[in-house]
């Protein structure tokens, strides 16, 4: 991963990539950083990467698309953002919007100094 | 280079750079309203004014994970208090059994539910509460024995259903839902879930 932010127009969609992951909106107040802004977290059992780290941002990013197991399917990125958003209780993320583009710019860059390592398998 | 030649180069330069400048905050924030707008699309319960920001909302999204002046805490708190509305009858505890389903229950206002069906709390899904419940989380503190560890005073009672129903009145940029506030739970299931910490019959006091 060597995500430059070498462009302005990189530039800007990073911090508007970050500027959505603090984003709080809907009924129940959630962003992004509600659940994976900090380090060791978890979610019933599930264990949430912190996304604003180095290391969760690398584990998270470089293992998108996964197959997921408990849903038989091969899912994208993409997907893993618009169902956040679905859980977060936020109107439907669009496939291919700037906030989808701006986010995986935000969390790209985040994961850089590791090797990709997608396709992975999920729970 | 002379005079003359480096003024030239340097308005050169800066042509340049005006071109490539970093974006400013005020560009930045800009485009993020459009970038919401053409991003999302409402799906059922789901509308897009979901994404309209209240003051509390606008405030925390702000400060992009610090912790709030003391000023805006205060500011963030104080309104959020006063939105507080707490039960005619004043009565504050309902039936733990049935505030135990509510902390149990995932489902409700997302676009993939159902508008009639369920609409829970989802205490567990951060919070350990009764012991008997291995699954909990751990985005925020341990609930066990709230009411033990406290004293089932009148106080203690307000202010668990406060912060139930408000939780932006006592921790400003708190990471839990506004559960009476935003109309995510009715009265009867705020009573419930206060009645789960504060009972002493509770098995969260046990």
């Amino acid at each position: 991963m060597t995500v430059a932010l070498s462009h302005p127009k990189e530039e800007q969609m990073y911090r508007l990539g970050e500027k959505m992951f603090y984003f709080r909106g809907g009924p129940h107040d959630f962003a992004c950083a509600t659940c994976h802004g900090e380090d060791g977290k978890r979610i019933r059992l599930q264990d949430l990467p912190n996304l604003t780290g180095t290391e969760g941002a690398q584990k998270a990013y470089t293992t998108w698309p996964a197959y997921r197991v408990s849903q038989g399917e091969l899912r994208s990125f993409q997907w893993r953002l618009y169902d956040c958003f679905r859980q977060q209780r936020f109107p439907e993320l669009i496939f291919a919007s700037d906030a989808s583009v701006a986010l995986t710019m935000f969390l790209a860059r985040n994961a850089n100094g590791v090797a990709f390592d997608a396709p992975a398998i999920k729970r | 280079m002379n005079g003359r030649e480096s003024l030239v180069s340097l308005a050169l330069l800066s042509i340049t750079l005006g071109c490539a400048t970093a974006p400013s905050s005020e560009e930045i924030a800009a485009n993020a309203a459009a970038m919401l707008k053409s991003s999302f699309k409402a799906n059922g319960q789901a509308s897009l004014d979901r994404l309209n920001q209240d003051e509390t909302q606008s405030l925390c999204s702000q400060l992009a994970g610090k912790p709030p002046s003391k000023e805006v805490a205060a500011r963030i708190e104080k309104i959020n208090r006063d939105a507080i509305k707490y039960p005619a009858d004043g009565k504050l505890l309902g039936d733990w059994k049935n505030g135990e389903k509510i902390a149990q229950e995932g489902r409700g206002k997302q676009f993939s539910d159902d508008p009639a069906g369920p609409v829970g709390a989802n205490c567990y899904a951060c919070h350990q509460l009764a012991p008997q419940e291995l699954s909990f989380g751990t985005i925020g503190p341990s609930l066990y024995q709230f009411g033990k560890l406290r004293g089932y005073g009148a106080d203690t009672q307000r202010y668990a259903y406060g912060k139930i129903y408000n939780s932006e009145a006592y921790a400003a940029c708190s990471n839990m839902p506004r559960f009476g506030h935003s109309g995510i739970l009715n009265e009867q299931q705020l009573k419930d879930v206060t009645a789960l910490l504060m009972d002493p019959q509770s098995p969260v006091n046990k």
